[in-house]
């Protein structure tokens, strides 16, 4: 059996900007990977998606503590940096949702969110349409939520208001070590 | 299914440990290793990282010139930095930056693909995927990139050191990729 073990999918099949998956992180694992593949638009404008995490009793954590860098690597102009501290998300961890054929595909790994010792660590890589452009653009990113207190699950959501999407497929796994 | 991973080797660090070797790659597949809240013993040290080969029964972590690396330094607070050199004793975690860990909640947590390990007749190469934070502005750092070790013969694992320090806590496990 593989030490990575699905514990969540979650379908979107209705129209929606604010997505939660909550109750995947626990004392079981230390690293998740969430891959979350396929985000539809429901309108005619793509959606930039940034994750943000969610507490036991299902707040979506909202504070100022989320610190983030990005590379993005675009296929059709300079590649560019991005990052910022304090922030209340993790800016476009989840790259951006498009409409079919033209989607999108992630893989984000999430160090230590259960421990109320630990601050929660992030490590991102997705390609997807960049908003407005005709061309892909790939992203490498790292975050943090620079808090101690446990975390549960995470939520995506249209951080810049663009417009809700209709489909897509978040899994998380769990990496099961073996003592 | 491609894509399954199989735990071959695992260590808890809770005393200081000058190097971690995770040994047991014996197969031509692709192996991985996750470490997740690692700490060191002195704030402002750093860890360096290199392969480890079998020597008379004995895994040993191989220092001599023949590290060639490159990754771009991602940074929360400033502009990214580019990381690259050949013919070096050893990768340095994250561009060599000095690691924060006074303050509770801060460790470091990585992912390195390790390829060709098994091969005698092939240089072992590794891609890199680091975060810390920064000991002088507190600030999150990642590298992004890889290295390779440039002589040719079998490596038998991965090796995770203290420079100027000791590792005093995380959980390092390697698996194999099937």
């Amino acid at each position: 059996m593989s030490n990575l073990r699905l514990i969540n999918q979650t379908t979107i099949s209705s129209s929606q900007s604010s997505t939660t998956v909550n109750d995947i992180f626990s004392s079981d694992y230390d690293i998740y990977k969430i891959v979350v593949n396929d985000f539809l638009q429901a309108g005619a404008t793509e959606t930039a998606i940034s994750m943000r995490y969610v507490n036991s009793a299902g707040s979506i954590l909202t504070d100022s503590n989320y610190d983030y860098a990005f590379l993005t690597m675009k296929t059709g102009a300079s590649f560019a940096e991005g990052r910022s501290e304090n922030q209340a998300k993790l800016l476009w961890a989840a790259g951006y949702s498009g409409a079919s054929p033209d989607t999108m595909c992630n893989v984000i790994y999430v160090f230590n969110p259960y421990s109320s010792s630990s601050y929660t660590f992030s490590l991102g890589q997705n390609f997807s349409s960049d908003f407005g452009t005709t061309y892909g653009t790939g992203w490498k990113s790292i975050g943090v939520y620079t808090q101690t207190s446990s975390v549960t699950g995470i939520n995506l959501y249209d951080s810049d208001g663009a417009g809700a999407y209709d489909g897509g497929v978040i899994r998380t796994y769990g990496l099961r070590v073996d003592s | 299914m491609a894509g399954n991973l199989v735990q071959v080797n695992t260590a808890t660090i809770t005393s200081d440990t000058a190097d971690v070797k995770l040994d047991g790659i014996n197969t031509d597949d692709v192996y991985v290793v996750f470490a997740s809240g690692v700490t060191i013993s002195v704030n402002t040290a750093y860890l360096q990282l290199r392969v480890t080969k079998d020597v008379s029964g004995t895994t040993t972590t191989q220092t001599t010139s023949n590290y060639d690396y490159a990754a771009e330094t991602l940074k929360s607070n400033t502009s990214f930095g580019t990381y690259a050199n050949t013919n070096q004793t050893r990768k340095y975690v994250v561009a060599a930056q000095p690691i924060s860990n006074d303050t509770t909640g801060e460790n470091e947590n990585f992912i390195f693909y390790l390829y060709n390990f098994n091969n005698s007749s092939e240089y072992s190469f590794v891609t890199c995927e680091e975060m810390i934070i920064n000991s002088t502005n507190t600030a999150l750092m990642g590298d992004m990139g890889g290295f390779v070790y440039t002589v040719a013969e079998a490596h038998n694992g991965f090796s995770i050191s203290g420079d100027s320090c000791s590792i005093s806590g995380g959980t390092f496990t390697l698996y194999k990729v099937i």
